[in-house]
């Protein structure tokens, strides 16, 4: 009896203030895309699991050969792989976890 | 006449209004118990509020009986609320009954709430109120055998004249009876007040619920009112503990002076039961369903032996 | 160990004369003996009972492509010599059915079931003719495992064949419970017969969560299957993609390296660590002792929390690679892990040691939902129920994989089988894990972590299994054309384990079956796939 108290009592109030924290830099969240280091090469196109990433033709001279990097977070489960595997860095991994929208075609990123 | 209407308004104010606060408060207290910061103090207000708004879906077996119950429920354990005293001891409907009726109100809010969940023909319906009834059956005489040995004391069952007496006596009063008399009525109100270890008023899992699973079939102002009538009924117990154990400083009526003082008090005290209550329901678990027939029997043989005492000294 | 392995295939071959066809060695482990239909009764009868084998996993398939039939393996372990042994048989399209042994082996009931509902493989003289895993609003002629049956097709469904146990008598109240419960849980419906508030028999029905995942991953690549395995369930994904990893490896004829066996041991035994401390407090949500809940979802959440810091994942997921482990860990990291593991293992001892000092708590543990040796071993149990019912098996210990042959630890056994014995299972295995990690961070040493797999050629197969915390889960799988999954078979802890629930609820009263169910604490999606 004493026990429960004392433990309640040495554990004080734990619920996280404030609720939204950064995430550790382990953390695979939002994609970043940097189309300008592209280099089309379609990798990140096939090793993604959910066909949650493309190559869309876009117009516009791209040293890509005028392909746009389109990646969906309706399909996207954050494994990383296409970050690991991109050649020219367009692709890496941000820790930012706060991707809720009200749009579905707001999840829809295109790489700028 | 004028101050016995001015009574009657106002002690159901008091009762409606503050009973979801004290639900709060037993909540917060609860939360701070599990290491966590709790909903906000009036959040019970906020659902009953939001329950009341809301279009009732209720199932098409049900009869109109599901959709009476509530109000009668409400009004049966807002009438007892009236009788017993709060802050001043003069309650508004003294005069109509003495504990005896408080008893049998509740009574009969029990059996409409256990008809009510029969009526849907739901299984966990039929389940909670068979288990309500049985245990139900076992609360009552528990609860009047508590109540006798302090009536016995006070050779009245008129819970105004309780009240002024206990609160006449000197310190003198507090004797082994009355520590008994205190231990037997505290499982009585954990009981009627539907907690641990008899039942769990925050549990999910249906098939141990007892007074929740007779709300289950119930939605929107129905089961705003069921709740809101669950803590006031609450509130009633805890003011019938009160006034028969710790009345001390309670005004006589409303014209009399101390009434500020009398409130404050009264505050202090509901503060410190809700604390009690959260508490006990911290350091203590369920027990298993069949071992709360010898929990309140152990209130009774308490009772008993308060009685006893009361008679042979 | 290899002359033990040929000792153990000839005194077989001697054992099974002249019952079956031919013999295979399909992996260092794993020996397949081709049997006819009509012999396999007898073959599993003497695997069984005379050579002291367990049923381990079950799978049927559809060979008609390249063999022209469909074909059922039965996979037998054993433990003594750390040998896998798999019974072949062929079953011909134009007589889908083979003889039933679920009456005389119980723990065959669902298996035959479920490949009676999803192959269309009749098993002759089975005692419970139900559908399981699906419905019986699912059309009884389409079989969704079957090649020919598209993943994506739509099927209107039909009127319902599936009938509970009727109650006789005035008194028996029915009691349905689920699939939708008054709290956010995984969907089961439950069908009470109860007299008063005591349990007469109970019928559980699940699979309301199965996905068809087997079905999906067939004609993936390997690489991407994997990640459906790490979806089958939510708390254990760490354990299924170790499992189906360890399975394409052994197809492959690949060794991990150490390094990175040694890490998947480690985060193995962390995930079994928030999965035991989240459960031992939960369990306390049967009885309502509020404390036990709140330190006990505290834990955990820290235990998460480290998990995301050192792999980037809550759950785990996404740090498995087929050949080895995505990522390295830093020392800094190493050290994060211990120090955060000492710290909960104290204050987890200090709760385990109020749950169990509280009479109330002990009350209703003791003697509740009780669960006999023979009945654990006659479904196959696995995992803290069966060890808890003293059935002392672990395939950590067993048929150790990743690296946990280099690993000292106890496996604790209760003999009693009720809720209490299966807490103190979790309780004790929070010790020995903590052990195990404190183990790995002291003995790990500098390496790679992943290995290129070789090609693997068509119709090659592999199992993988891991001690997930629930217990072993198998995963067995075939490798078709084009290094692509063409059967995948994922029997899980939970699968072995359900069955037994039922039986331990009749005789209790109802409002403990939620804390029986607690006990066991086994996922549905995990069953459900």
């Amino acid at each position: 009896m004493f026990e429960i108290i004392r433990r309640i009592w040495k554990t004080g109030v734990v619920t996280q203030q404030p609720l939204v924290l950064a995430a550790p830099p382990r953390y695979r969240g939002k994609l970043i895309i940097d189309q300008a280091d592209c280099s089309g090469c379609g990798r990140c196109e096939s090793i993604c699991p959910t066909g949650a990433i493309r190559l869309q033709p876009a117009p516009g001279g791209h040293k890509t050969g005028g392909q746009k990097i389109v990646v969906s977070y309706g399909k996207c489960v954050f494994c990383g792989l296409c970050s690991e595997v991109c050649s020219g860095g367009a692709i890496s991994q941000s820790q930012d976890y706060r991707m809720a929208t009200r749009q579905k075609n707001e999840l829809l990123q295109y790489g700028g | 006449m004028l101050q016995t209407a001015f009574g009657l308004f106002l002690q159901t104010v008091l009762l409606i209004g503050l009973a979801p606060l004290v639900q709060g408060l037993v909540k917060k207290i609860k939360a701070r118990l599990q290491n966590r910061i709790g909903p906000p103090l009036l959040q019970s207000y906020y659902e009953i509020a939001k329950d009341l708004r809301k279009q009732a879906v209720i199932s098409q077996h049900a009869s109109w009986f599901t959709r009476y119950a509530p109000y009668i429920v409400w009004s049966c354990i807002v009438t007892a609320g009236l009788i017993v005293p709060s802050f001043f001891a003069d309650s508004p409907l003294g005069f109509a009954g003495d504990v005896l009726m408080v008893i049998y109100l509740f009574g009969t809010a029990r059996i409409f709430t256990a008809l009510a969940a029969l009526d849907s023909g739901s299984a966990f319906g039929g389940m909670g109120s068979s288990r309500e009834m049985a245990i139900g059956a076992i609360i009552e005489p528990a609860l009047l055998l508590a109540v006798l040995g302090v009536c016995l004391a006070g050779k009245t069952t008129v819970l105004s004249q309780l009240a002024l007496q206990v609160a006449g006596q000197s310190w003198d009063f507090i004797d082994p009876a009355y520590g008994l008399a205190v231990l037997a009525m505290l499982i009585v109100v954990m009981a009627e007040t539907g907690r641990i270890p008899v039942d769990n008023p925050d549990t999910h899992l249906e098939l141990t619920m007892i007074h929740e699973a007779m709300l289950l079939e119930y939605s929107g102002r129905y089961l705003g009112l069921m709740m809101w009538a669950a803590e006031v009924k609450q509130l009633v117990v805890l003011n019938l503990f009160i006034s028969l154990f710790f009345p001390w400083g309670i005004a006589g009526g409303l014209a009399e002076a101390g009434l500020a003082v009398s409130l404050l008090l009264y505050l202090l005290k509901l503060a410190l039961l809700a604390a009690t209550l959260a508490v006990v329901e911290t350091l203590y678990a369920k027990v298993r369903l069949f071992k709360v027939p010898p929990l309140l029997s152990s209130s009774m043989a308490l009772s008993v032996l308060v009685i006893i005492l009361r008679i042979v000294m | 160990m290899e002359k033990n392995r040929r000792l153990f295939i000839s005194r077989l071959k001697q054992t099974l004369t002249g019952k079956y066809l031919s013999v295979d060695e399909i992996s260092e482990q794993e020996t397949e003996f081709l049997v006819w239909k009509n012999q396999l009764p007898e073959v599993c009868r003497l695997l069984l009972e005379q050579r002291g084998g367990r049923l381990f996993t079950m799978v049927g398939g559809d060979e008609r492509s390249w063999t022209g039939t469909l074909a059922l393996y039965y996979v037998f372990a054993f433990d003594k010599t750390q040998q896998f042994v798999t019974v072949k048989t062929l079953v011909s399209e134009e007589e889908p059915t083979f003889p039933s042994l679920a009456a005389e082996f119980p723990a065959f009931n669902w298996y035959e079931r479920e490949v009676k509902d999803l192959l269309g493989l009749r098993p002759q003289g089975h005692p419970d003719p139900r559908p399981l895993t699906l419905h019986g609003d699912w059309p009884e002629e389409i079989h969704p495992l079957r090649k020919e049956f598209p993943a994506d097709e739509w099927v209107a469904r039909v009127e319902s064949r599936e009938a509970f146990m009727r109650y006789q008598g005035q008194d028996v109240t029915e009691i349905p419970v689920g699939p939708i419960h008054a709290g956010i849980i995984e969907p089961g419906h439950f069908r009470f017969g109860a007299v008063g508030d005591t349990v007469l028999h109970l019928d559980a029905r699940l699979f309301y969560t199965h996905r068809g995942l087997e079905k999906i991953s067939e004609g993936q690549p390997l690489a991407k299957a994997l990640f459906i395995a790490e979806r089958i369930c939510g708390v254990c994904a760490l354990s299924h993609a170790v499992a189906y990893a360890q399975a394409v490896e052994t197809a492959a004829a690949t060794e991990v390296p150490l390094r990175a066996r040694y890490l998947r041991s480690l985060f193995l035994e962390v995930e079994r660590l928030y999965n035991h401390i989240g459960d031992v407090g939960n369990a306390c949500a049967g009885f309502g002792l509020a404390v036990g809940i709140s330190q006990g979802a505290r834990l955990r959440e820290q235990l998460l929390q480290l998990n995301e810091r050192v792999s980037g994942h809550r759950y785990l997921r996404g740090i498995v690679a087929l050949g080895g482990m995505r990522s390295d860990l830093s020392a800094a990291e190493f050290a994060d892990i211990l120090h955060t593991l000492n710290r909960v293992e104290a204050e987890f001892q200090e709760i385990a040691e109020i749950i169990l000092s509280h009479d109330i708590a002990i009350n209703r543990m003791h003697n509740t939902g009780v669960l006999t040796l023979q009945q654990a071993v006659d479904l196959a149990v696995v995992g803290v129920a069966a060890r808890a019912s003293g059935r002392d098996i672990d395939v950590r210990r067993d048929q150790p994989y990743a690296a946990y042959d280099r690993l000292k630890f106890s496996v604790p056994v209760y003999p009693e089988g009720d809720v209490l014995a299966r807490i103190r299972v979790r309780i004790d295995e929070v010790t020995q894990s903590c052990h195990i990690v404190r183990q790995v961070l002291a003995q790990i040493e500098p390496g790679p972590v992943c290995c290129e797999l070789p090609a693997i050629a068509p119709h090659r197969r592999g199992i993988g299994w891991v001690e997930s915390s629930k217990g072993e889960t198998v995963h067995w799988l075939l490798v078709g054309a084009d290094e692509m999954v063409d059967r995948y078979r994922v029997r899980s802890a939970t699968f072995s384990n359900w069955p037994a629930v039922p039986l331990t609820v009749p005789g209790n009263i109802v409002p403990d079956f939620p804390l029986i169910n607690k006990s066991f604490e086994l996922c549905y999606a995990c069953c459900d796939r």
